[in-house]
């Protein structure tokens, strides 16, 4: 090996320690600079629709067989009276990365005077699930279960994600939680008072929320 | 025993020999280039203080995929909320106070905003005002918040892991030094 190549080898390597640190800022830096790029720049469109693509995907069966993010009218109780009772369940879907805690609650409630809803008392339970549950709550699970309300009146759910105490724990991946909802329609303890409901209609909406 | 280390010393290859020395200035390129890489993304991710950013470590996956968990949002203080439409914001959730969240105002609502992660299908439940910002997203700096949920998680595999990488770094360019 002759002193020449070896010098020359030298000044290569050198070069070569000198260029590693660099790579990596730079490396650094392009990360930095594709991500915020990406993330934060794409400013024109802001219509609800434009970012549904993503992985975090909240559904229910709405107590059927299809998902979707929101549905309608799992119970529909026509003409009943005081002392009836029911039972419906929903599937709730996860789908995606997200690990976090779904909770259920009453967004919306339009009522009658005198209160309908205040009569109408919910216990709702709640467990994981393998495979669809649908209205009939055929296949709900019969132990495991999280109690979110135990006969709580239509007006006195939480409204909120917040409010709402009971909490599922949600893992990442597709996650299947049934609610078995069960109504009371409770007497007011008077006749008069019952009568006084009739003709009377309550409709409330739930939500379901993971954080 | 330290005659045999000494025996076994004289016969390997002195470091400036063509085969050992080739594997050491790989594995000592590598560390340098690892090292740098973590060095400037602490950079990229502490310079921003000085200006009055905030980082922020993501926690949940609403923002996917352009935010992942573990990646850090540094946020600049804004006044005006027109800046904020369509943008990334960071805020206070109204209805849970010292919740913070990362994610889209998609519309305004009167004063309100409403918010959306870029993954849901739907709209956040509750709307903000400008009283709950904390700032509009500027910089990402992905994977960098990923040992501090790793330590609040337990995740010790993943940090011992990270550890031991730069500490195999350390060495790998001590050992590769410029010859004499």
């Amino acid at each position: 090996m002759t002193d020449n190549f070896a010098s020359s080898r030298r000044r290569r390597r050198r070069a070569l320690r000198a260029a590693a640190p660099a790579a990596g800022l730079l490396a650094a830096g392009l990360l930095v600079w594709q991500g915020s790029y990406a993330a934060f720049s794409a400013t024109t469109d802001n219509t609800d629709d434009v970012w549904t693509t993503g992985t975090l995907v909240l559904t229910n069966n709405g107590g059927g067989a299809a998902y979707a993010a929101t549905t309608t009218a799992t119970f529909n109780e026509v003409g009943f009276k005081p002392g009836a009772t029911g039972t419906k369940c929903i599937t709730v879907k996860s789908a995606g990365t997200a690990v976090g805690a779904l909770k259920f609650y009453e967004s919306a409630l339009a009522d009658s005077t005198p209160s309908l809803g205040a009569q109408i008392k919910l216990t709702v339970d709640a467990a994981p699930v393998a495979s669809d549950v649908l209205a009939n709550c055929t296949g709900f699970p019969a132990s495991g279960l999280t109690n979110v309300a135990t006969s709580v009146a239509l007006t006195a759910l939480p409204t909120t994600y917040a409010a709402a105490a009971s909490s599922v724990a949600v893992s990442s991946g597709t996650q299947l939680v049934a609610y078995r909802i069960a109504y009371t329609f409770t007497t007011t303890g008077s006749t008069a008072g019952d009568n006084a409901l009739q003709g009377k209609t309550a409709t409330a909406a739930f939500t379901w929320e993971i954080q | 025993m330290t005659a045999v280390l000494t025996a076994g010393r004289t016969t390997a290859p002195p470091p400036s020999e063509e085969g050992g020395g080739r594997l050491r200035l790989v594995f000592g390129l590598i560390g340098r280039a690892w090292l740098w890489f973590v060095v400037g993304c602490l950079l990229v991710t502490l310079v921003p203080l000085v200006f009055g950013w905030r980082p922020y470590v993501v926690q949940s996956g609403s923002m996917e995929p352009r935010i992942s968990v573990g990646d850090v949002v540094l946020a600049s203080p804004v006044t005006d909320r027109e800046h904020l439409l369509g943008r990334v914001t960071v805020f206070e959730a109204p209805d849970d106070a010292g919740k913070v969240i990362t994610h889209r105002v998609v519309r305004f609502d009167g004063s309100a905003m409403v918010t959306k992660g870029d993954a849901n299908a739907t709209v956040d439940s509750a709307a903000i005002t400008m009283g709950n910002v904390r700032g509009l997203g500027r910089l990402l700096v992905r994977w960098v918040g990923l040992p501090l949920l790793w330590l609040q998680t337990g995740q010790w595999l993943w940090l011992l892991l990270l550890a031991a990488s730069l500490l195999a770094s350390a060495v790998a360019i001590a050992r590769d030094q410029e010859e004499k």
